[in-house]
């Protein structure tokens, strides 16, 4: 075998050992970015080719997690959000607190208060589609903090924003998360309208 | 709701997830003893931030996507890097004034190439047999013929042996080589429409199982 061909043999060895591991963790972020299986597993194949590609530029001892996951998303905005499979969602800047001065509101204080005994009733459907309702940006954020695990310094670096971003984004989308498991509660009856 | 509560909730996060200055951290803690409103939007979002860790269903990556990732990772022309085009080179032509000759000749002709022909045909590399080993599917164990004909609404059993395979949730069919385990297991009764999960070897280009072992579900 030409000395070229061992290595790259080698080097294809050394990619799986490392970024295997990962699949499930990147497929599942990948479904819940796609919502739809067929993409996922072809953004994934997408992931992972790329990544092999750029093998060469990870930086051993790095975190390769973080690294495969910046991959991600920029695979997925640059290819995938174009494809827009579903009315657009409300424009992410456009969002303002669910909970403001607005008077409409003020009387539904009670979707604040957090009663677990409530939330627990709740199918684990309706926690996936509560997350999926959310715009990329925030779906994105919850992702990477909640579900990965990511600290804030690493999440900044995945979706290249300051880290003071990543904090207000992701308490805006818990809180859009919470709004709409709130409005779940009340349509399966499990909260009562004062 | 006082100003400062708007500028307190957009740091919940990281009031919550402990990514903020000790500082900060007080000063939030203190507002909250004060603020009715803020302590049951922190509350709320702590728990919406639990019921996602602990309820939010997470789905491993299908056993056909591992086997189709590996198999496009193998079968990917290698990469179109400068360094590997250079290592090639001087592979063939050791001596560094000719690698430099054919390493212009080669660049013309890649970006002809290039420019030309966006794929190049490697069928020597597609043909090699991607298998992934120790595996598993799980489907129904279903006749394709029979399947077929109950899909065209056909009233007519067809009379050669069944032709078995499982047939999983993703619609793909994989067919069983007929190794010692997998004849086994085409030739038990009673197995028609059950749900089975099957351990072998995965050749996923080919849809076709090797038989280690099998279990009904």
């Amino acid at each position: 075998m030409p000395e070229s061909s061992k290595s790259a043999e080698q080097k294809r060895q050394v990619f799986e050992k490392i970024a295997l591991p990962y699949m499930d963790a990147v497929y599942n972020t990948a479904l819940r970015l796609t919502r739809n299986m067929l993409d996922a597993e072809d953004l994934v194949q997408d992931v992972y080719l790329r990544a092999f590609r750029f093998f060469d530029k990870f930086q051993e001892g790095t975190n390769f997690k973080a690294w495969i996951f910046k991959i991600l998303t920029n695979t997925y905005i640059n290819r995938y959000r174009q494809k827009v499979r579903e009315p657009r969602q409300v424009e992410f800047e456009k969002i303002e607190y669910a909970y403001g001065d607005d008077p409409k509101t003020r009387d539904e204080k009670y979707e604040t208060r957090f009663d677990e005994n409530l939330y627990r009733e709740l199918f684990e459907d309706d926690i996936r589609d509560a997350l999926d309702k959310l715009s990329y940006e925030f779906r994105a954020v919850i992702l990477l903090c909640d579900i990965e695990g990511f600290s804030y310094k690493e999440i900044a670096k995945i979706i290249g924003t300051p880290i003071g971003t990543v904090m207000s984004r992701l308490s805006r989308a818990r809180q859009h998360l919470q709004k709409q498991l709130a409005e779940f509660a009340k349509r399966e009856g499990y909260i009562k309208k004062p | 709701m006082k100003n400062d509560c708007q500028e307190i909730r957009e740091k919940f996060s990281g009031f919550i997830d402990n990514e903020i200055e000790p500082e900060a951290h007080r000063l939030i803690a203190s507002h909250l003893e004060h603020c009715a409103d803020c302590q049951a939007q922190a509350n709320a979002q702590r728990g919406v931030k639990d019921l996602l860790a602990s309820r939010l269903p997470m789905q491993a990556a299908p056993h056909h996507l591992r086997a189709r990732v590996m198999n496009a990772l193998r079968t990917q022309p290698e990469s179109w890097s400068f360094r590997s085009l250079l290592q090639r080179l001087f592979e063939f032509q050791p001596m560094p004034a000719f690698a430099s000759v054919a390493l212009l000749i080669a660049l013309t002709a890649g970006l002809a190439l290039l420019a030309g022909k966006p794929t190049i045909n490697q069928p020597e590399k597609r043909q090699a047999l991607a298998l992934v080993t120790n595996s598993q599917i799980e489907g129904v164990f279903t006749c394709v013929d029979c399947e077929l004909l109950d899909i065209s609404k056909t009233p007519y059993t067809h009379d050669q042996r069944h032709r078995l395979g499982v047939k999983c949730d993703d619609g793909i069919f994989w067919s069983i080589l007929q190794t010692d385990k997998g004849s086994e297991l085409s030739s038990l009764d009673g197995l028609m429409r059950r749900r089975i999960r099957v351990k072998g070897h995965l050749f996923p280009e080919q849809h076709l199982v090797d038989v280690t072992d099998y279990s009904v579900i």
